[in-house]
Formats: structure tokens, C-alpha cells, sequence
């Protein structure tokens, strides 16, 4: 009862630290809105008050930083989240969203569509051809891994591997035939270093649905990857069809991840660290694991954004540096000084 | 006063012969070999003889060097100064075979050497290992390194200059680059400073050139002010958030293109909280085609001349565009 009254202390601290943080990223950013501005859109906004509103902040607020902040959270919650899932069910702390081969997969989408020229022709090009990339490859990972319905995880962790080295070299050649036209040379780089510019209205509402399919019914198995820590064997004497278990934990996380890659581009460091961070906050049972690291998830990449628009390129007048940059170099000194705090080892129980 | 009268004749014939001299030098200015040629980062190389066979590892020299010694002595170009977009020299650089345009650096130390170059030019920006290996073979190499400003175009035209041995030549283009400045420069006399800002997207990222640009030397150039300096404090080419691009909210906006059809253009205009600028609400979201925003060669004059048309129309008012 103590336990379940400190996961929803959790879950409610973390949903009013992400609301302050959404608020913050809207009211805040690279150049100032004047407060008398910020109330009249806000009232507009919310329906409180009759247009017409001033054209520039109201663009700046509801257009520009609000779908970059929605974004940045369904990103961070979404990779935070299928993070965790992944390292409970490989009982790996060294699982990451990357290792089902699901960012390599969204890299070689998006050099494709620049490649092909399709990303000129479209807005959305880039994202849904990054997205088809990820779940591909993610799951021909799958179906190489498993033999006769069930899915042997380490066979699975090398298969991931393995195919993230292919596609990283077919992500390669095509950038080595590319050379020629610097546009997609450039543009694998942006990508690996992952960023939220620019995101819009359009991007928030692909990217919703994967995230909360992928995240919700994440959820659902929270008491399942519980039980699958003690070993498949066990598992499966307490009932828990494993190989289901496996499949459908593997197909929503590479939902929401690829849906996380295709708008953000590589934005590393969160889905494998975030959760070992909420781990040591709320322990090892994912009935609260996995809601709380969605939201720390959110927290953080809305947290590093907001530091990125106000800080960096706000006031330090640095607008080259790149969020998925500032996410390691932000959230890897504060997970060494946890491990060295904590004298924690990475035990997943 | 005997002395004087006998030895006249020698004295008129040793100071004639001084004048030839002389005079002779003064010929052969541009023709004397070995020389050393120093460079705008202090270094400098010996050129043994007139180059004969260059090679131009560079779209900027491949622009001044078409001027200054034509096709004839040129080994080889890069294939950008091929690409109207990219190149005031295009139609020049179409007679050169495929097979004597260069695509990139990386790794063309073989390809270089295969041209038989006796002198090679490469920049500050070249793959820093062809750089070295080229310098190893012992060929004459000219690495260009300064590129933004108008004093710098002028520095480099010299030093090509007097590499290949046409020092006046490049005199008179700088001189008539400067009187096309200069010409620009007496139109917007007087009149308010333009705000002006760049807009171009790479990579589906857009970006605004910032000092220590050759599109901000062109932009002062041309009577106008280039805002993400003088308002947002920018260094060299950098992205450019929306939410920038509305509080400096510039008068005119140059995107690079062709008219309407600019795809950079578009981009800009699909952008949300667009039409809060007041460059788009006066239909000044203006394209020039990109060569004008990159020209560091002695072509950056026309650019001056173009930006200076299109932010400063009624300067120009009843001529023609050339």
C-alpha cells in the first residue's frame, strides 16, 4: 500500500514537473515576448479573449515553441520509456532504443529521401521515410532473431547489432554516393546530431499516435516485465506467455522510438540513461518504472531544449551548437556523478 | 675639365645602357622566374618558371584564373565552376573535358599529379592531407586561406597574379572591380541603410550569413545592413531559428534562386508566423540566383551591383538591369 501510494507520488511529482517544464518552454525562448503579449495570446489562445491578437507573438507561441515543446516531450517520453522497456526485457543496463536497430533504420530513411529528392518534395517526407526505416528494420531484427515463435534474446541483442552495423554502412554508401550534393551530406550530420528546430503542428500530430500506442500499451506490461526478470523459465511457469510478451513489448517500443527518431533525429544519451536514473529515483518495479520514466524522459529533452533556445542560443548567441549535443553533454556528467554517488552498478532488480 | 670631355661619350653610353637595363626589367616584370610568391597567412613558395599547366583546385581561383590567364594555361578546373548556379564562369568551364574537372580534394593526389600541373591551386578548406601530399611531390602548391571581404578578393587576385605571371593583368581587374564598387557605392551615397538578411536553406535547415561572410561584404557593399550582425551579432553562416528571423524582422530578405520558383523561397513562405515579417508583407522576400551570395572572387562586384538593385531600387530607377 506504502509502495503504491509513493508510485503515484512519483507519477503526479514528475506530470506537475513536466507541466512547469511546458510551460516554461512556451513562455521562454530564444528572443523575448514582451509580457502583455504573452497574456493576450495565452487568453486567445484558451479562448478567454477575442482576436484579434498581435501577429508576431501569437506566430511565436502557439506556432513555433508549443509544437516544438510537444514534440520534444513525446520524444523524450517516448525514447526514456521504450529504453526502460528494452532493459527489462533483455535484462541488459546496457539496452538502448538504438539496439533493435530502429535509429539506424530512421538514419537510412531520411539520407534515402534526401537521396531520392523525395525531401524536397514534401514536408513530411523526411519523418514518415525515417519512420517506415525504423520499423523495417526493426522488424526483419525480430524475424531473423526468432526461430519457431520464440525469441531468443541474446540471439536478438546480436541480431540487433548486426544489423545496425549494415544499415549503418548502407546509411554510409549512400552518403558516399551523395558526397557530390553537400545538402545530403549535411543533412546525415544534423541527423546524428539530433534537434528539435522547427518542429510543427504537422509533426505533433505524426508523431502523437505512435507514441501514445507505443507508450500505452507499453504500459500494460509493466506487471509481465516484472515477472520476465526473474528468467524466461520462470516467467513461464507464472503464466506469462513469453513469446507474446516479447513480440508485442518489441513492436511498441520500436513504435514509439521510431516515431521519436523520425522527428528528432538522433537525439542520444535519453533512452539509455533516463531510466537508469529513474531507477535509482523510484526502484526496479516497472508499474511505476515505466510511467515515471516517460515523464523524466519528457522532463529532460524539454528541459535541454528549453536550456538550448534560452542559454545557448539565446543568450551564449551560440546557434550552431545542436540539442541532441547538449543532451550528452548535460545528462552523461550527472549520470557519472550518480554512479559515483551511488556506487550504483547498473543491476536491474 | 679633359677628363670630363673624354670620358662623356663613356658616361652617355653607360647611362643608356643603364636605362635599357633598366627598362628591361621593368619588362620583364611580369616574366621573371624563379619568384617567390607569399600568401595572405605568411607563407610563400618559389615558383621556378611561368606556369604553363595549372591546376585550380578551387572554384575561386578557377574564376580569377580564367581571367587572368584564360582556358589555354589551365590544366584543370573544379567541376562546380561548371554549375550556373554556383559560377559566373560556367559557359567557359563547359569546353573543359569531364576528365579535367575536379569534384573534390579527398584523395586526389593521384588524380592532380595525372594532369602534369606545375603549379596547383588548393584552399585553406582542400582535404589537409592532399594538401601535404601535393606539397611533398615538390610541384609549386598555392593554398588560398582568406575569402571575406573585399580586401581579401583583392589580396588573392594579386598573389594568383603574381604566381603566374600576370601581375598587371590582375592589377586591372582589381581596378575595374573597384571602379564597378565604386560606381555602386556613389548610387547609395546618402540614402538610409537597408536592413538586409540572407535566407538559405541547406539540408532543410534554414541559415543566415553572419560576418565574416562574403555576402555580408557584398551586402555593406550595396548600402545595405546586414542584420544578423549588426542586430543578432552572427559569425560566419549559422542556422537561423523562426523565431529569430521575427524579431530582426528585416526589411528585405535575399533567398537564393530563381524568382518565384525558389525553392528557398517557398520554404521561407511555408513557414509559420511567416507573415509577421515585414519583408513578406512588402513582397521584399527577394531571389538571387546563389552564385551572387558565394562569389569571392572579382565577380562579387556584380553581386554588390545586384544586391545594390534590389535593396535600393529607386537608385537605379529608369535603367536597365544589366
Amino acid at each position: 500500500m506504502r509502495a503504491r501510494a509513493a508510485g503515484v507520488l512519483w507519477v503526479g511529482g514528475f506530470t506537475l514537473l513536466l507541466g512547469l517544464f511546458i510551460i516554461a518552454g512556451v513562455v521562454l525562448g530564444e528572443t523575448p515576448v514582451a509580457w502583455a503579449d504573452l497574456r493576450q495570446v495565452i487568453l486567445y489562445a484558451v479562448g478567454l479573449q477575442e482576436g484579434p491578437v498581435n501577429e508576431v507573438p501569437y506566430a511565436i507561441i502557439v506556432q513555433i515553441r508549443l509544437p516544438q515543446v510537444l514534440c520534444g516531450a513525446l520524444v523524450g517520453g517516448a525514447l526514456a520509456l521504450a529504453g526502460t522497456m528494452l532493459q527489462g526485457l533483455f535484462r541488459n543496463p546496457l539496452a538502448a532504443p538504438g539496439l533493435i536497430g530502429v535509429t539506424a533504420g530512421g538514419a537510412f530513411g531520411a539520407v534515402v529521401a534526401y537521396h531520392t529528392g523525395l525531401a524536397a518534395a514534401s514536408l513530411m517526407a523526411v519523418p514518415a521515410s525515417a519512420f517506415a526505416g525504423a520499423l523495417v528494420v526493426a522488424f526483419v531484427v525480430y524475424r531473423v532473431a526468432t526461430r519457431g515463435g520464440e525469441t531468443h534474446i541474446p540471439t536478438l541483442l546480436l541480431t540487433g547489432i548486426a544489423f545496425t552495423a549494415l544499415i549503418g554502412a548502407a546509411t554510409s554508401a549512400v552518403l558516399a554516393l551523395s558526397l557530390r550534393s553537400w545538402e545530403v551530406a549535411r543533412e546525415i550530420l544534423f541527423w546524428s546530431l539530433g534537434g528539435l528546430e522547427d518542429r510543427r503542428w504537422e509533426h505533433v500530430l505524426m508523431v502523437l499516435p505512435p507514441v501514445v500506442l507505443g507508450s500505452g500499451g507499453g504500459l500494460l506490461y509493466a506487471r509481465e516485465l516484472n515477472i520476465l526478470t526473474l528468467g524466461d523459465r520462470t516467467a513461464a511457469t507464472l503464466g506469462v506467455e513469453t513469446a507474446a510478451v516479447k513480440r508485442n513489448v518489441l513492436v511498441l517500443a520500436a513504435l514509439a522510438t521510431g516515431a521519436a527518431v523520425a522527428v528528432a533525429g538522433v537525439i542520444g544519451f535519453v533512452g539509455l540513461v533516463v531510466p537508469h536514473i529513474m531507477r535509482l529515483l523510484v526502484g526496479p518495479d516497472h508499474r511505476r518504472l515505466l510511467p515515471v520514466s516517460f515523464l523524466g524522459g519528457a522532463v529532460f529533452v524539454v528541459g535541454m531544449d528549453l536550456l538550448h533556445r534560452t542559454l545557448i542560443r539565446g543568450i551564449l548567441n551560440a546557434p550552431e551548437m545542436r540539442l541532441g549535443v547538449l543532451t550528452g553533454l548535460v545528462g552523461a556528467p550527472f549520470f557519472i556523478y550518480l554512479l559515483i554517488k551511488q556506487g550504483f552498478d547498473g543491476h536491474l532488480e | 675639365m679633359l677628363v670630363l670631355r673624354r670620358l662623356l661619350p663613356s658616361l652617355l653610353l653607360g647611362g643608356l645602357l643603364l636605362l635599357v637595363i633598366i627598362h628591361a626589367r621593368v619588362a620583364r616584370a611580369d616574366g621573371s622566374y624563379p619568384r617567390t610568391v607569399t600568401f595572405a597567412d605568411g607563407q610563400s613558395i618559389v615558383i621556378p618558371r611561368r606556369p604553363q599547366r595549372i591546376v585550380s583546385a578551387t572554384l575561386v581561383s578557377d574564376h580569377i584564373l580564367l581571367a587572368l590567364v584564360g582556358p589555354e594555361r589551365l590544366a584543370a578546373v573544379t567541376r562546380y565552376a561548371a554549375d550556373p548556379s554556383n559560377s559566373f564562369v560556367s559557359d567557359l568551364v563547359r569546353r573543359f573535358p569531364p576528365t579535367r574537372q575536379l569534384w573534390q580534394t579527398e584523395g586526389a593526389t593521384e588524380l592532380l599529379l595525372t594532369w602534369g600541373p606545375d603549379l596547383v591551386i588548393l584552399a585553406s578548406y582542400s582535404d589537409p592531407a592532399t594538401i601535404a601530399q601535393m606539397r611533398d611531390t615538390g610541384i609549386p602548391v598555392l593554398v588560398l586561406s582568406h575569402f571575406s571581404s573585399l580586401e581579401d578578393v583583392r589580396a588573392n587576385i594579386r598573389t594568383l597574379g603574381r604566381a603566374v605571371g600576370e601581375e598587371r593583368k590582375a592589377e586591372r581587374l582589381v581596378a575595374e572591380m573597384d571602379r564597378r564598387l565604386a560606381a555602386v557605392a556613389r548610387r547609395v551615397a546618402g540614402r538610409p541603410k537597408v536592413q538586409v538578411a540572407s535566407y538559405t536553406v541547406i539540408a532543410g535547415r534554414p541559415f543566415i550569413e553572419g560576418a565574416s561572410t562574403s555576402f555580408d561584404a557584398a551586402i555593406r557593399a550595396a548600402g545595405g545592413e546586414n542584420v544578423a550582425v549588426t542586430a543578432a551579432g552572427y559569425q560566419g553562416p549559422v542556422t537561423l531559428s523562426m523565431e529569430r528571423l521575427l524579431a530582426l524582422d528585416p526589411e528585405v530578405i535575399l533567398v537564393p534562386g530563381d524568382g518565384e520558383e525558389s525553392p528557398d523561397r517557398r520554404f521561407l513562405l511555408s513557414r509559420p508566423g511567416v507573415g509577421g515579417l515585414r519583408a513578406v508583407r512588402s513582397g521584399r522576400v527577394l531571389a538571387v540566383p546563389s552564385r551572387y551570395f558565394h562569389a569571392i572572387s572579382h565577380h562579387i562586384a556584380e553581386s554588390v551591383e545586384r544586391f545594390a538593385r534590389l535593396i535600393h531600387p529607386e537608385a537605379f530607377a529608369g535603367e536597365e538591369a544589366p
